[in-house]
This record gives structure tokens, sequence and C-alpha cells, in this order.
């Protein structure tokens, strides 16, 4: 009983890590997840209005981040280490510079016109647009 | 003042890569095996317990030089060379724009599906891709690679065109030959849907394999052109040297994530040269069970008939000159010539079982075993065990 009990409170705990994508105020692209997905998954390095694209993420393990793994780029954890060092080791690519606070991904994306993050949505303040909410 | 100059530049060494996006990234695959009857070898291996013959550690550098030109050098140490670290990579990328980029330098020549992460045991399930296709000479080039990458709906495809020259190590008659390969193009294509992924790759080069003790044996058969007309064109047949070599790869791949099913077919030709045509080929199939792969792969090697051997048994096994000396040099180089081509023949079947547990991200540990069958001569059949770990940072 206390076991479902904690299985009802984790998964509630989970859902509950609305996370909101952002990028600066100036960018005013229309991004789907797909857009999103391909940004992060280093496929697009650019936004549909031609400016180049830098994504930053947050720290493994984050609520945020299993949320914004599963729901936007459909992978697992060992999925995603599989792809980056497939990436990492071909020198095709890095995974996304990851910060492990919000504070510090809304300070990135509030000053950098190309930056695209993610956060809990409940932290998003005026200094960041949020294009898409999962 | 010299000594101020000295500092000038010293500080210019260290405020350089400060500007320099620099990103170090490792690897760790340690294999050790060991195969299970007295007397067996397979792939390195014998019947005492080894880490040598596939384990390898590697560093990379890259180094974003600005946002179009970066430099990546990758050192590689492998347990089958001692551990002697080398510069297996060591190139430059220029973005030419979003779906295109140029690399030059030493890299990695893209022969299979997993030749990019060759190196990397994580990235696949196996302790090493399946010998019998991925078990070839070399793996890099001194070239150029072009490499385009783009999407259509929901299909993902790659193309990727190399050029340039390749230098290792083979073997020609049974002893050790440097293999040169010059004018190497190669183009390749790979489309990803979902779930579904199809690779092709067609290259061709000029070949070159020579050693001194394959060099004197088709000289001697030439020294036979007075008494044998076609020994001398049975030498160049076998000689190889400026001939063609084509290479055709082809791999198709399901991967629904708990189950997935792969299997690559290679054939690689040379034109009148020693070398046997070969076809190679596995299927492979696994499932995904929370942290465990359990996997099963079929692999086949074979050498096809070339048209030296028919050339070779054109010849006349035994002359009689009346100078016993020249009729026994002939009866040794046709028996050689024999062996030479007997050496070129090769039917192997293996089946490898393993199963890979996934610790956590970035650290995979696994075993396999494989039976390897010789089926041209059972008394070279083995039965080989692995436990490997692998680790990227």
């Amino acid at each position: 009983m206390k076991k479902w009990l904690l299985a009802v409170s984790l998964c509630s705990g989970m859902a509950m890590a609305d996370v909101a994508v952002v990028v600066h105020p100036s960018n005013a692209d229309t991004l789907d997840t797909n857009t999103i997905s391909r940004i992060f998954l280093n496929k697009a390095k650019s936004f549909p209005g031609g400016e180049r694209a830098v994504p930053f993420s947050l720290a493994e393990g984050t609520a945020e981040t299993d949320e914004f793994n599963s729901a936007v780029l459909k992978k697992t954890a060992a999925q995603l280490t599989a792809f980056w060092s497939k990436l990492v080791f071909t020198g095709k690519g890095q995974p996304p510079k990851s910060f492990d606070s919000t504070a510090e991904i809304l300070a990135e994306v509030a000053s950098n016109p190309n930056a695209i993050g993610y956060v809990d949505a409940s932290a998003v303040d005026d200094s960041v647009r949020v294009v898409a909410t999962f | 003042m010299k000594n101020k100059l000295a500092l000038l530049s010293m500080a210019g060494l260290f405020v350089t890569p400060a500007m320099a996006e620099v990103q170090i990234n490792g690897f760790a695959n340690l294999i050790g095996g060991m195969t299970l009857d007295d007397g067996e070898s397979l792939y390195g291996y014998d019947d005492d317990f080894s880490f040598d013959p596939a384990s390898v550690f590697g560093l990379q550098v890259r180094a974003d030089v600005s946002d179009k030109l970066s430099a990546t050098a990758q050192l590689v140490g492998r347990g089958s060379e001692d551990y002697d670290a080398d510069f297996e990579w060591a190139y430059m990328t220029y973005n030419l724009s979003d779906t295109t980029n140029i690399s030059a330098g030493r890299l990695r020549m893209p022969l299979f599906k997993y030749s990019a992460s060759l190196d990397i045991g994580y990235s696949y399930h196996w302790i090493t891709p399946p010998n019998s296709v991925y078990g070839v000479d070399f793996n890099n080039i001194d070239g150029v690679r072009v490499d385009y990458s783009n999407y259509s709906g929901d299909w993902e495809y790659n193309v990727q065109f190399t050029t340039g020259k390749i230098q290792a190590d083979t073997t020609i008659g049974g002893e050790p030959a440097a293999l040169e390969i010059k004018n190497v193009v190669s183009l390749s294509t790979d489309i990803t849907r979902d779930w579904f992924s199809a690779r092709a790759l067609y290259a061709r080069g000029t070949v070159t394999a020579v050693n001194p003790e394959f060099t004197e044996f088709l000289d001697g058969l030439r020294r036979f052109a007075p008494i044998i007309p076609t020994a001398p064109g049975v030498a160049d047949s076998l000689n190889a040297e400026d001939d063609t070599g084509t290479f055709v790869e082809i791999a198709l791949d399901v991967d629904k994530y708990d189950w997935f099913v792969g299997a690559e077919f290679t054939h690689t030709k040379v034109d009148d040269a020693v070398i046997s045509p070969n076809d190679s080929w596995y299927v492979t199939a696994g499932m995904r069970l929370g942290k465990f792969t359990p996997h099963i792969t079929y692999e086949v090697d074979e050498s096809e008939i070339s048209d030296n051997q028919a050339a070779i048994n054109m010849l006349p096994p035994s002359i009689s000159t009346g100078d016993p000396v020249t009729d026994a040099t002939w009866a040794a180089l046709y028996i050689g010539a024999q062996g030479v081509i007997a050496g070129q023949k090769y039917e192997t079947t293996t089946v490898t079982v393993g199963v890979r547990y996934d610790v956590e991200p970035g650290f995979a540990v696994k075993t396999d075993v494989s039976w390897y069958s010789d089926d041209l001569n059972s008394s070279e059949d083995a039965t080989l065990l692995r436990v490997g770990v692998n680790y990227t940072f």
C-alpha cells in the first residue's frame, strides 16, 4: 500500500513538472515539437527564421529534463547517451550545454538571442518568451 | 627582453584555447576473453585469458575554432598494439552550410554501418561488431570527406563522399605486407525513418599489397617463361600492384526499441590479384528488457573462387627439362602457387550469443560467447568467451 502511494506521488510529482520551452524575447519564430526536437538533437542548427540556434538543457536526472526527454525528444536516458556518444565520437556534434539551475537557463536565454532552453513552466518570467509547453 | 617575449607568447598559448571552445571526451572498452578449449585461437585470443586483442582506450579533443570551423583529434591506445597511443584521427571540419560540411585530414572511412562509432563499444550491443564483416585491415583514411545531411518529412538522410589514400598492414601469402590503396573514392548514403534505417556504400581504389617473399615467389614464376610461356601471365594475375579494388556494402535495420533486427552485407573484390573476392554478412537480433539486452548474431565470411585459381590449375604440376634442379624448383613453385591460392580460400560461420547490461548512462557491461566454425578445416573451430566494460565520458 505504501509502495503504491509512493508510486502515485512520484507519478503526480513528474506530471506536475510542466516544462516550458523558452527563447529570447526577440525571437519571433513559431516552433513545433519536431523542430524543437531537431534543434536539441543537433539535427537542425538554425531556427526556422534562419538565425543560428544554440540549445541549453538542464542537468540530467532533473524532473524537467526527464519530462523534456520523453515528451519532446521521445528518448530514454540510455537511448540519449548512446545517441550522443555516436555523435560526440564521430566529431559530428556535442550535446547541449547543460546548467544545474532554472535561474541559469533563464539568465542565458534572456541574454542570448540564439538561445533555446527549457525550464519548469512555473518559473517562467518576462525575460524570456515561451514557445511551447509540455 | 627575450624572456618577456617568451612570456608573451606563453600567454598567447593560454589565451587562444580559452577563446576556442574545447571539448574533451573519452571512451574505454576493457575487454577480456579466452577460448574454451586447449590450443584454440580466435580473433587474437587463445586459451589464456587476455585483455589485449580488443581493449581500446581513447581521448578525443575537439576545438571549435569558430562557428564554422572545428578541429578534432583522437588519441587511441589499443591492447593489440601494447596500448601505444596513436593519433588515429586528426582532422578539421568546415561547415559549408547547415546541411553540408567538409572534413580534411586523417579520418574514419565510413565503410560500415558502425564504422563511425567502431571504437565506442557503448554505442552497440555486441562486445565488438561481427568480425566476418568488420574484420578489415584498415578503418581510417587520409583525405577529404563531405557530409550532407537533411530530412524530408519523416525521413532523415545522409550522403557521404570520401576520397583519399589508405595505408595499412595486411598479409600476402601468409607474410606481413604493406597495403596501400590510392585514389580511393567512396559514396555512401543512409536513410532513417523512426524504427527503420537502411544504408548502402560503393567504394573503389587502386590497391597495392607487396612483401619481399611474395615478390620473390612471383619473380620465380616469371623466370620460367622460356619453359612455361603462361607462367609470367599467372604471376601478373597474382601480383597485387595498382589493381582496382571495389567494395560494396548494404545494411538494413529495424529497431522497435523493445526488439531489433539488423543485417549487413559486404562484397570485396580486387581485380587481377591474389586477394580473392569476398562475401561477408551477418544477421543480428536482440531484445531490450529493462537494463538487459540479450542478443544473437549469425555471421558468414567466405571467399569466392577467383580467376587466378583457374589460371594456376592450367599450369603443369611438374616438368621434365632434364635438369633435376630446374624441375624441382618448378615443382616447389607450383606447390607454392597452390598453397597461396589455398590460403586465400576460407568459409567460416560464427554464432554469437550475448547480453548487455546498462549500469547507468555511459556505462555498460557485456558478456558473450562465440562459436566459430571453419567450414574448410574443422581443426580451426573455436569457442570464445568474452566479458567487457564500456565507458564513455
